[in-house]
């Protein structure tokens, strides 16, 4: 039975070589994208599932706030003493794990490691928590006592490339030396832990101050931005014992601050990838959001290509109802038809899969091309598995796409499909095939639509003016580096416009805020600052608007003076900027008078957010930035010159610098990610649509080629008969334009409330689209209907 | 075999009704060969369909060898259908996409026959309708007389109790339709029962028992003694 059934579907696919082609190309086509769909999210949900207690190992998250506690933990991070405390107090915790993290350089003899050196301060209970696997040492003992170190495999051929790095020294730039004590292996891929070595917990109680902030704060029970806390339970794991250990650890530390409140949760290793939103988080980061969304990109195209599959059998079935007819007379049941059918389907789908294959490794590459960041963050890999999980899908695709046709048919009384086969009412009129073709084209409107407003919105972003420079602005951290001494010999390099110093770098996510407590005394709020060096205002391109400059030299008295932006005037009660000179304003605790008003300047990112009233403070002794002005022309070589300067003066550390406009349009490269997808994708779509539309029209004038002979005859006119072969399907496009325009002006209007400055959807956007669609619909329809318009009638009317 | 009992079918028009069968009463023995005549509209096929059990009697009583299909689940119908008769259509109605061998194999695999115990049946009807030769090629490639014959091969290899035939040689030649009418008669003597509707007198005469129908009435009902009888 099944053989016949593979038999007669493949005949069919040679038969009928217009209808497979549509189907395989358009099923192959969009399978391709969902293939890689299903690697990104095997890969994404295939983290943490090397541990063998996994099931056992919670980490901790928390939240705190001063006023209400949020129900959801925010930090991936917690207080190290909540592990502590859990190990101690609650004997269903087997084991705890401390870990923080710490970027340092690494010194072995002369050489010096600055990049992929991650390094975790750990606990001994990790090696025995997690299984990362052992190479060399003493597993039990190695991160038992301070300043041990384990090396993955791949630091120690690094580190020591000649010789054995067991009991060898390496030295960090900040935190001394340490012996290794042990080896393992380089961590998986799929870990969301990652390290390049690691250093015992013990080691902090011999850090000094000047070693490390991290000695002072580490056994803090109310810091929880820093470290983390992962719970291994005992073989029972109750995790609802876990749950109320936590709550009541909360509470105490709630009673013991008297202002904060504290929130800690437990979150199962296998939810920690992939991540659910959480601040400080150690591990890639795609947001389980981002996948939701491509999720549901991908289901669009595949059920578009289906709906292409059922449009398409239900187009044809007509031709088949005679054979159905036939089967049935000679016994087939309604279940013997459903099954041919679906059978046909799923051949149809396990062949568009193999094409799919192919085109899948064209897109990968083309996926990883997309941005750097991707491939940093996603790591597809090819196991059986996932050919397998491959092949379940494109048999769910293939049962989906033929269910509709398969019921529908086998429901034909044989009697009607082998006498009445002219009247015979299949599908009501082809109502479903109207509704998807309808459905798929205001798909396909909609993403085109998408694709214009991002872009759209993007350009008109970046085209904001910041009212302060952007372009050309070489931020450069100065570290323990002198300000006044690396700026006067920066100076000196040709194409060094201005340098100015700054406690902060607006624009890349910095923020200083001061309590502002105005003349009044009784009207306060929390006011941003920078604070700067006089040069700043015209480094910077921020104009004044009234009174003067910050003065250039700070006198005996400290803190003076304070520049404010209008906004800030304006909040403080002056009608214009002119009043406020010479007026008095309290940041925290000191008196400062208001000696000049500038113009508003964006300080955050000019996506999400809007110009605030700001200050600008007097640089006393907070020259952490260098901010350089250099020239467009030659910027490379005047990159290397005050790098060259940096060495001189700093010749252990490396110089950390970054151009603000680099920053500033991270977020235009998500943007273009975004948009680029969603162009893809609707490209798919409406190739999709266009192939589903041109296989009703070559079937539709199939049916009526008789009818346009005789009206050939009656002396229709070209023209007539492509106007009458074409009409219905015009109607449908006007029906998908209709539902799609206030769908994608509601859904985009969502969209751009996220953002503080935003465009308008105006009719031209509409109208462009709208365009498109209408252009692709009808270059579809008249090439078939003007092809059957120009044929003879007698050629038609001869075969009666 | 079959017991027919004031069988009426009509169809609505609106308000309407549509006679095709009125007041029927007919009785039909095992190994009958039976015709059915009558002018173009006369119900001919209606009735044919109805014994067949492809269509149903609007009003009366159907007894097919006892059992009552007017009040039968349409799922047991079905079987009854399947495991007692055999069609002939007068356009030979052979799925296009199938060998000979193939149509002539179909309707076993809907009853679950084994590989084995198919093929061997299936070259029993080959060898029997001498289209051995012809059991590779598709229906498009053969004459009508031969495409009637793989018709009434089909209809025949799962040994059906009851054949039934839509003007089976309506499309054919006259020397190709005695062949077909001939091998009726075969089958007749072997013992099937068959009903064929036909037009043609010629045709009527290789039955036993000629039925004649107008207007959806039973006009006449006699016996034969026909050709090679």
């Amino acid at each position: 039975m099944f053989k016949n059934y593979i038999k007669i579907a493949f005949r069919q696919l040679r038969k009928h070589k217009l209808f497979s082609a549509l189907n395989i190309f358009g099923l192959a086509t969009s399978m391709s994208v969902c293939l890689l769909l299903i690697m990104i999210i095997a890969d994404q949900y295939g983290y943490d599932d090397f541990h063998d207690n996994g099931n056992r190992i919670y980490r901790v998250i928390s939240a705190s706030s001063e006023n209400q506690l949020p129900t959801q933990a925010s930090f991936a991070t917690t207080s190290r003493t909540v592990a502590s405390d859990l190990k101690a107090d609650y004997p269903f915790v087997e084991n705890t794990v401390r870990l923080l993290t710490i970027g340092e350089t690494v010194h072995i003899g002369e050489k010096k490691f600055e990049e992929n050196v991650h390094a975790l301060l750990v606990d001994q209970s990790f090696l025995e928590t997690f299984s990362f696997g052992w190479t060399t040492g003493d597993q039990r003992t190695a991160l038992l006592e301070p300043r041990s170190v384990v090396l993955t495999e791949g630091a120690a051929k690094r580190f020591f490339p000649y010789s054995d790095p067991m009991g060898a020294t390496i030295t960090l730039s900040d935190l001394g030396e340490y012996t290794v004590t042990g080896i393992l292996p380089d961590p998986p891929i799929h870990s969301h832990i990652q390290f390049d070595y690691l250093i015992s917990y013990a080691s902090t109680a011999t850090f000094t101050k000047e070693q490390h902030e991290e000695a002072q704060t580490h056994e803090a029970y109310n810091k929880i931005w820093r470290g983390m806390a992962y719970v291994l339970l005992d073989e029972n794991n109750d995790r609802q014992k876990l749950d109320a250990a936590l709550a009541e650890i909360a509470a105490t530390y709630s009673l013991r601050d008297e202002k904060v409140q504290f929130l800690f949760q437990a979150q199962p290793l296998s939810k920690i990838m992939p991540s659910e939103d959480l601040s400080n988080e150690i591990g890639p980061g795609t947001p389980t959001i981002v996948l939701y969304f491509l999720m549901t990109l991908g289901l669009i195209i595949i059920f578009s290509a289906c709906f292409n599959y059922t449009n398409l059998s239900v187009a044809r079935s007509l031709k088949r109802a005679k054979e159905i007819g036939v089967r049935k007379v000679i016994g087939a049941r309604r279940k013997d038809i459903i099954f041919q059918f679906l059978g046909e389907a799923v051949l149809i789908a396990s062949i568009a899969l193999v094409v799919a294959l192919f085109l899948l490794e064209l897109l990968i590459p083309a996926f990883y091309g997309l941005d750097p960041f991707i491939g940093e963050n996603i790591h597809l890999t090819r196991t059986p598995q996932l050919y397998l999980s491959f092949f379940g899908f494109s048999l769910l695709v293939g049962l989906f796409a033929g269910m509709l046709p398969a019921l529908n048919i086998s429901r034909l009384q044989p009697i009607q499909a082998i006498q009445q086969l002219s009247n015979l009412k299949l599908f009501s009129r082809m109502g479903i095939q109207k509704v998807l073709i309808t459905f798929q084209f205001a798909l396909s409107l909609i993403f085109i639509l998408a694709v214009t407003i991002i872009l759209q919105q993007q350009k008109h972003v970046l085209n904001t003016d910041y009212g302060i420079r952007i372009d050309d602005i070489l931020n450069v951290r100065m570290g323990e580096v002198d300000y006044d001494l690396f700026a006067q010999k920066a100076r000196q390099v040709v194409g060094v416009k201005d340098i100015s110093a700054s406690k902060l770098v607006l624009l890349v996510g910095e923020n200083a805020d001061a309590k502002a407590t105005f003349k009044d005394g009784r009207d306060s709020m929390d006011l941003s600052y920078n604070a700067v060096s006089p040069n700043y205002l015209a480094n910077m391109d921020i104009e004044l608007v009234a009174g003067k400059n910050l003065p250039e030299n700070v006198n005996s008295k400290g803190e003076q003076f304070v520049l404010l932006n209008e906004m800030a005037v304006k909040r403080m009660g002056f009608d214009t900027p002119e009043a406020a000179i010479g007026e008095s304003i309290t940041l925290d605790t000191i008196n400062l008078s208001i000696i000049g008003v500038t113009s508003d300047f964006h300080q955050q990112d000019i996506w999400f957010s809007s110009v605030q009233p700001f200050a600008l403070r007097q640089n006393m002794d907070q020259k952490r930035n260098a901010n350089i002005h250099i020239s467009e022309a030659n910027s490379k070589a005047t990159i290397a010159a005050i790098r060259s300067i940096w060495d001189e003066i700093s010749p252990d550390e490396s110089m950390i610098a970054f151009f603000t406009s680099t920053r500033v349009n991270h977020l235009s490269k998500f943007f273009r990610m975004g948009s680029s997808i969603i162009g893809f994708v609707g490209f798919l779509t409406i190739l999709i649509a266009c192939l589903g539309l041109l296989g009703m029209v070559i079937y539709n004038i199939e049916g009526r080629v008789k009818e346009v002979g005789i009206r050939k005859v009656l002396g229709a006119s070209a023209g007539n008969i492509v106007w009458q072969l074409s009409k219905g399907f015009f109607l449908l496009l006007a029906i998908a334009i209709v539902l799609a325009i206030p769908l994608t002006v509601f859904g985009a209007n969502l969209w751009l409330q996220n953002f503080v400055t935003r465009i308008a959807i105006t009719p031209a956007i509409l109208l462009v689209g709208i365009g498109i669609i209408v252009l692709l619909g009808l270059l579809t329809v008249i090439s078939q209907t003007y092809w059957a318009a120009r044929t003879n009638p007698i050629e038609s009317l001869r075969n009666e | 075999m079959i017991q027919l009992r004031n069988i009426e079918r009509y169809y609505r028009k609106g308000l309407s009704k549509s006679w095709v069968l009125r007041d029927l009463n007919l009785d039909i023995q095992e190994g009958e060969f039976v015709t059915i005549m009558g002018p173009s509209g006369a119900g001919k096929t209606t009735l044919l369909n109805m014994i067949g059990m492809l269509d149903e009697p609007s009003a009366g009583e159907y007894n097919f060898l006892g059992e009552a299909v007017h009040s039968m689940k349409s799922k047991y119908r079905q079987e009854l259908h399947k495991n007692y008769m055999g069609f002939v259509f007068q356009a030979y109605h052979l799925i296009d996409e199938l060998t000979v061998y193939e149509n002539i194999e179909t309707p076993l695999l809907y009853r679950n026959i084994k590989s084995k115990e198919r093929k061997s049946i299936v070259a029993d009807i080959l060898d029997r309708f001498n289209i051995v030769a012809k059991k590779d090629l598709f229906p498009e490639q053969l004459s009508g007389g031969q495409q009637q014959l793989v018709g009434v091969a089909r209809a025949v290899v799962s040994k059906p109790k009851l054949l039934l035939a839509d003007e089976p040689t309506g499309n054919l030649h006259s020397k190709q339709g005695e062949k077909i009418m001939e091998l009726f008669q075969e089958l007749h003597r072997e013992g099937v029962a068959i009903i064929q509707v036909t037009h043609s007198e010629k045709n009527a005469l290789y039955g036993s028992r000629i039925i004649e129908l107008e207007d959806g009435f039973l006009r006449a009902d006699k016996q034969v003694r026909g050709i090679n009888n």
